[in-house]
């Protein structure tokens, strides 16, 4: 008995491969991002300072770049690469796809990390107490 | 504290010059520039007067605070993102006379310099600052 897929033509294969590697690359993002905007929410409030408007700003901005960049990786890199003529060839061109979309999630994912510890590592630099003590005080009035 | 208020002679070039470097900087803390010429300075700052020493530059928090001579320099630094460290390794005894002549040298010198100033010790900063004339307003704050 022949294999379903084997009774496609190769086009028919190589548009099923392509569809299978949007759905599969695309899910990841999303869930990629959903991650990070869950969890890096938290981060984004502590360094600016309990300002929880501006935090969530960023967030989504972050979150939107994210998107842009991963999903304009993935509909670039379609096309590149062998086309499948099997299900065999299918399945490790997929794999190779799948695999480098997922690695460059993972770079992003630790740059996401880095850029919030970095900002995380200056917000807990910034003493509020003055290094040295005031020589008087003057009564302030006005504007102050 | 969140702003500082910045007292200083229009006339002096020194001070005019710190006023233009404070202004191209990123601060932690709001910099309000306030000239001694400025008709309105005792009504707003009751008292401030007996601070006044010379042309020197004052310093005063939003609570009233006053800062001057080398306590002045610092809180300006304290003040700004990139030398806010530097403030505090200032009041080392041997550099805090000379918070003057370092932010002469860093404000007419390269962001290099920062670089450099950081790998030394106490002791050669305290010589590398020591060499360098104190700018010319603040003359009264290193004897």
């Amino acid at each position: 008995m022949t294999p379903l897929i084997a009774t496609f033509e190769a086009g028919t294969v190589t548009v099923l491969t392509y569809l299978v590697y949007l759905g599969i690359s695309v899910a990841m993002t999303i869930w990629v991002a959903r991650t990070l905007h869950k969890n890096g929410r938290v981060f984004l409030v502590e360094n600016f300072n309990g300002k929880e408007p501006l935090a969530d700003s960023v967030n989504h901005l972050l979150v939107v770049g994210f998107y842009l960049i991963n999903i304009g990786f993935v509909t670039l890199a379609l096309k590149y690469g062998d086309k499948p003529t099997d299900v065999q060839t299918s399945l490790e061109i997929l794999s190779s796809k799948v695999g480098l979309v997922l690695v460059v999630l993972g770079g992003m994912h630790f740059l996401n990390l880095s850029i919030f510890t970095k900002l995380r590592h200056r917000a807990n630099h910034f003493k509020q107490t003055p290094p040295v003590l005031p020589q008087g005080y003057v009564k302030p009035s006005r504007g102050l | 504290m969140t702003t500082l208020f910045v007292l200083y002679d229009a006339q002096c070039p020194f001070c005019l010059h710190c006023r233009q470097w404070l202004d191209a900087q990123a601060t932690l803390l709001e910099l309000e520039f306030i000239p001694f010429q400025a008709p309105e300075l005792v009504e707003q700052f009751d008292g401030i007067e007996s601070f006044r020493k010379n042309d020197e530059m004052l310093v005063v928090g939003d609570d009233g605070a006053v800062y001057q001579g080398p306590g002045a320099f610092i809180m300006l630094l304290f003040a700004l993102r990139d030398y806010h460290e530097w403030a505090f390794r200032l009041t080392a005894p041997a550099l805090m006379p000379l918070a003057a002549q370092y932010l002469g040298l860093i404000s007419f010198g390269s962001k290099n310099i920062l670089k450099w100033l950081d790998r030394l010790s106490d002791s050669e900063l305290s010589e590398v600052l020591r060499s360098r004339a104190a700018p010319v307003c603040a003359d009264a704050l290193t004897h």
